[in-house]
């Protein structure tokens, strides 16, 4: 993966401007949205991302549903406008992936056992997308699902980490992406720490591995406070 | 314990095990009682529950007296079975596959003898809840208000019009006897 002759760092800094363990600015909304059940818009430095959650309600194709619990179904979807060279629209390997690891990742909180014979549907559309658009669209489609009141044991927050010319960096931006050596999403349900979904693209040492994940761990946590108080302002009297 | 109408998110401590029962929108864990649900705590010291009251829309459920609308999917002898597909007002969706059934007792204010002179299949009704609990959920349709409020021919499949005793189809001319409602054909769901 690595590209010579291309600077990531100028005077000690990211391209940015940014320290190695900041975030880029968030900016988060819930309820945005007034025909789907619940619904939140992100921006994450240069991504801007909307996701919204219908149901629970009845299962088509019905040979899909579970008859003992609620099943998650996610669709990741990217605008052909949100990169600079148009996207092919419609699903493709990638985005295939990201809706299945994002489904995985959403549905472990899930109280699935309260409605069964149901499906949550959450669909995720990516408006703009400067790297790390699956992070960010794990964040608010877990602030979508909150939105619509569908029982949860909690949230779930999401933040990568990387490597950039030997240096681990926690949410890498575009340039980055693409000259950076590594980089490794992490989705975590906050209250417990728990990991929901942790991928890596590009190798790591066993002690850079351990320094990215602690740094996206710590992400995920910063995440998390923002989402709380989004939802705090939309629906605290 | 958490205090009182604070706002909590999914996930949020309430309280320990020992010392309350997880009440609505609320779940046990590890000896743990977590919020579900986006609201504020109520604590229920008569019942030890502990309770979220959500601040976000949740998925509807059937209540006592509610006013719901269903269509009718099998005439039996002494029961008309309902699927309930949302309940009057709340334009939230029901969380699918919800059953109702009206016993031939409750299906009119007068004594009725023969149920399937009252509903057909595919017919739409609006219907009150007597008991929620239930499975099927116990229906009623005993006042002028309730009772079909959209019904097609079953000959042509053509739509019919409110006649008396019952319902008249626009193509056929044919009349069928129906159960129905001073909503009927008005539209208002």
């Amino acid at each position: 993966m690595k590209k010579e002759g291309v600077k990531l760092f100028v005077d000690g800094k990211r391209l940015d401007g940014r320290e190695l363990d900041e975030l880029r600015p968030i900016k988060m909304e819930v309820g945005v949205l007034k025909r789907a059940d619940g619904s939140a818009y992100l921006e994450w430095g240069e991504n801007k991302i909307l996701a919204a959650c219908y149901g629970p309600r009845e299962v088509h194709p019905r040979h899909m549903e579970e008859a003992d619990k609620a099943i998650v179904r996610v669709r990741y979807n990217m605008a052909p406008f949100s990169v600079p060279d148009r996207k092919r629209p419609g699903p493709d390997r990638r985005s295939q992936e990201i809706s299945k690891v994002t489904k995985e990742a959403l549905e472990s909180v899930v109280l699935t056992h309260l409605y069964p014979k149901t499906v949550v549907d959450v669909f995720i559309e990516v408006l703009q997308a400067n790297a790390g658009t699956r992070c960010a669209g794990i964040t608010a489609a877990s602030l979508a699902m909150a939105d619509a009141g569908i029982p949860m044991r909690d949230l779930i927050s999401s933040c990568a980490a990387g490597k950039i010319d030997g240096k681990v960096a926690v949410d890498m931006m575009g340039a980055e992406d693409n000259f950076g050596e590594a980089d490794l999403p992490l989705a975590i349900a906050p209250q417990k720490k728990e990991v929901t979904l942790l991928q890596m693209d590009g190798n790591f040492t066993r002690k850079e591995f351990e320094e990215a994940f602690n740094m996206a761990m710590k992400g995920c946590l910063d995440v998390y406070e923002i989402q709380k108080q989004a939802l705090l302002k939309k629906y605290e009297v | 314990m958490t205090e009182e109408g604070k706002f909590v998110t999914p996930g949020d401590t309430l309280g320990f095990s020992e010392e309350f029962m997880p009440g609505d929108w609320a779940y046990e864990e590890e000896g743990n009682i977590y919020a579900a649900v986006s609201g504020t705590v109520e604590t229920d010291m008569e019942d030890r529950k502990i309770n979220v009251v959500p601040k976000v829309s949740t998925p509807p459920e059937v209540k006592d007296n509610d006013i719901v609308i269903g269509s009718i999917w099998d005439v039996k002898g002494q029961l008309a079975i309902v699927n309930i597909l949302k309940i009057k007002g709340v334009d939230r969706g029901l969380p699918g596959g919800v059953r109702g059934a009206v016993h031939i007792s409750k299906a009119r204010e007068g004594y009725v003898s023969d149920l399937s002179r009252e509903f057909s299949g595919g017919d739409i009704i609006l219907a009150r809840v007597v008991e929620a609990h239930r499975e099927p959920v116990e229906l009623t349709t005993a006042a002028p208000e309730l009772g079909v409020i959209k019904a097609n021919c079953s000959r042509c499949g053509g739509a019919m019009n409110p006649d008396k005793n019952g319902v008249k189809c626009k193509e056929c001319k044919r009349t069928e006897s129906r159960n129905v409602s001073t909503e009927y054909g008005k539209g208002e769901v």
